[in-house]
């Protein structure tokens, strides 16, 4: 039987290097701030270790790969794994990325009203709804979140260059 | 004491106290169940008011938004899966996959309901607890208190049934990403990667939005219909069934309100935590939990918001015992109580017992009121699972970065958010729970300073000491019971088959 290289064992991995960063960095460190990180460290290298052999081994049949409990997360459904929902995924986290490029760029009183109408119009919803959402939410930024608990929006980097702040 | 009971519940039924409480539930309720914005920030843009009032006034106003801030959490994490506060991630756990089956109206009134339950238990445990306060928190010394922090790390094993290396090795990396700025100690920086935003270390509030609200959004999106997967029925009979579901479970609520009152009694721990032990509790104890836990079970909200609530109770004991706030929230209220001439401390047993009173009358009379006033909205509330996710998404994100903004007015806040939205949708997809990071993170810098408290007073000894191997035993149980009840399970069914 030999060993089998899977995708998602590269989160595995990931989490061995983050651990190995945590005991190498802590290696300099007094011994009060040292001993914690790499007790925990070392525990959970340790761990990884088993997970990543069992990770790469090939599965016994008659053995189930998990226990049969539910688990404390929602599992990831067939509909998310599909081609088109991996593809409705990944227009997400475009959306999501481009937003957070937005609030930098332009600031939040105007990137969330233009977040919330660009994805409106992309999805084609009628005209009131596609003007009234976008005012409620910028109104509730401006009125709540800046007039009544004076969050200190920065903002937008586009207007400190252009010099209007 | 009967005395001092009768004039704190005089003092707060007052017209203006009354009405002050009544705004404090309203501003509370309604701030509170936004995403990032939790009762300190309620309590901090009320405190400059507290300075005209008397001091029963105060304590209205003041106590009442802290009072009922656990409850309005639940709103937005069953119908959204977005956290509304500390306390509110475990009843994401059941009370999410509950709205998606159409019984959204069914788990608020049910979260409300035993959320007021909950508070009411813990107002009188405290009520109880006013005389023997000081010999009960004194049993225990910094060894016991590391072992029980570290029963709370081994519940992520309870936690995540279906892969439980998985959940603890998640809940060891969310104590790692605790260690992350400057360490108490010593005042070094840990891991800070020489950015100044991480000598703060990772805030919970942007890590929680980000792990749960950002993967339910994409769910939302690649299935492309609203949160309820079927009709959502009677919502009058939902609302009835939550709270008939409360009743038939009393001895849940009742023990999950006790594990709430116990951590809130100990300094430093807090609402996140009281609900992921109540809620690895109710796993571990309920029948058939173990497979209906994680997909819409009733009893996983109820447990969370009876130990969320009742642990308000809880922390006011070593406030009131030893002067010591029992939460940050509690330090805050505190703070501006003392601008009123009210000193946490003994005086709160002696000299103003009558403001004790009114604080633990308030905790019941708000619990209830806020429950009620919750659950006449359960309908409406419910309604929005059924919304079109076009119309959902846009709004959920810009709750999340708001919310993740607002935790400490940090634009970075919104990329760390962003990020672990990333990593919590990587870790769906491979199987990886996402809770015990949460756990690991809120419990990792209280782990560190008892191991070292213990350490510097027994050396390693501390680990024989008899109250540690007690609690030792416990946490053993905990780690490998799914382990044994999975093998027993298994035999019994191949003897079946056989």
């Amino acid at each position: 039987m030999g060993m089998r290289f899977q995708p998602r064992s590269l989160l595995t991995l990931l989490l061995i290097g983050f651990f190995i960063f945590i005991v190498v960095e802590s290696w300099d460190m007094p011994e009060k701030a040292r001993m914690y990180p790499w007790v925990i460290g070392l525990i959970a290298l340790a761990l990884l270790a088993v997970q990543l052999v069992r990770e790469l081994m090939p599965q016994r049949e008659e053995a189930p790969r998990e226990t049969r409990e539910t688990g404390a997360d929602m599992d990831f459904t067939e509909e998310e794994a599909s081609a088109e929902g991996r593809r409705r995924t990944l227009e997400l986290f475009g959306w999501i990325y481009g937003f957070t490029l937005l609030l930098w760029l332009i600031g939040f009183y105007l990137a969330i009203p233009a977040m919330v109408f660009l994805y409106l119009l992309r999805y084609r919803e009628g005209i009131i709804i596609t003007v009234a959402m976008p005012s409620v939410a910028g109104l509730a930024t401006w009125g709540l979140f800046d007039q009544l608990l004076h969050l200190p929006f920065p903002p937008g980097v586009l207007f400190e260059w252009l010099g209007l702040v | 004491m009967i005395e001092a009971a009768v004039e704190g519940l005089l003092g707060i039924l007052h017209w203006k106290a009354f009405a002050l409480m009544l705004v404090g539930i309203l501003i509370s309720s309604t701030l509170v169940a936004m995403p990032g914005i939790g009762s300190k920030t309620a309590i901090a843009l009320l405190l400059p008011v507290a300075f005209f009032l008397n001091k029963f006034e105060a304590v209205a106003l003041i106590v009442s938004i802290w009072a009922v801030s656990n409850t309005a959490n639940s709103i937005t994490s069953i119908l959204f899966s977005v956290p509304g506060g500390g306390g509110s991630q475990a009843t994401i756990m059941d009370g999410y996959p509950m709205a998606k089956k159409g019984e959204a109206a069914r788990a608020l009134s049910a979260a409300f309901t035993s959320s007021a339950i909950g508070g009411v238990i813990g107002a009188f445990v405290l009520l109880a607890a006013i005389p023997v306060l000081r010999p009960l928190v004194l049993l225990l010394g910094p060894p016991e208190f590391f072992m029980l922090v570290m029963i709370g790390v081994a519940m992520v094993g309870a936690l995540s049934g279906k892969a439980p290396l998985k959940g603890i090795i998640v809940g060891a990396f969310g104590l790692a990403i605790s260690m992350v700025g400057v360490h108490m100690l010593t005042g070094i920086y840990r891991f800070t990667l020489d950015q100044l935003y991480l000598v703060d270390g990772i805030k919970l509030v942007p890590m929680t939005i980000g792990l749960f609200a950002i993967p339910e959004m994409l769910y939302m999106a690649s299935k492309g219909s609203g949160i309820a997967d079927v009709p959502l029925g009677d919502l009058g009979r939902g609302r009835r069934q939550g709270i008939r579901d409360v009743f038939e479970h009393w001895w849940l609520v009742l023990r999950c309100s006790m594990i709430g009152v116990w951590v809130g009694i100990i300094p430093g721990l807090g609402s996140a935590v009281a609900d992921w032990f109540a809620y690895g509790h109710a796993k571990q104890t309920c029948k058939g939990a173990r497979e209906t836990f994680g997909t819409g079970d009733v009893r996983g909200v109820i447990s969370v918001d009876a130990s969320t609530n009742a642990k308000e109770g809880g922390a006011l004991i070593p406030t009131l015992a030893f002067g010591i706030p029992g939460s940050s929230t509690l330090a805050l209220i505190f703070g501006g109580l003392v601008t009123v001439g009210i000193t946490p401390g003994k005086d709160m047993l002696t000299r103003d017992l009558d403001v004790t009173f009114s604080m633990i009358w308030l905790l019941i009379i708000g619990s209830i009121l806020t429950s009620i006033l919750c659950i006449a909205f359960t309908r409406q509330l419910a309604m929005a699972t059924k919304l079109r996710p076009t119309l959902m998404i846009p709004m959920i994100l810009a709750m999340a970065v708001i919310g993740s903004f607002a935790a400490a007015g940090h634009f970075t806040d919104v990329l760390v958010m962003v990020g672990f939205g990333t990593l919590g949708y990587f870790m769906r997809s491979a199987g990886w729970p996402r809770p015990p990071m949460l756990l690991g993170l809120v419990l990792g810098p209280i782990a560190e300073r008892y191991m070292w408290t213990s350490v510097q007073l027994y050396g390693l000894g501390f680990l024989v000491r008899p109250g540690v191997l007690v609690i030792l035993g416990l946490l053993l149980l905990s780690v490998f019971y799914p382990y044994f009840q999975d093998r027993l399970m298994r035999r019994r069914d191949n003897r079946g088959e056989a």
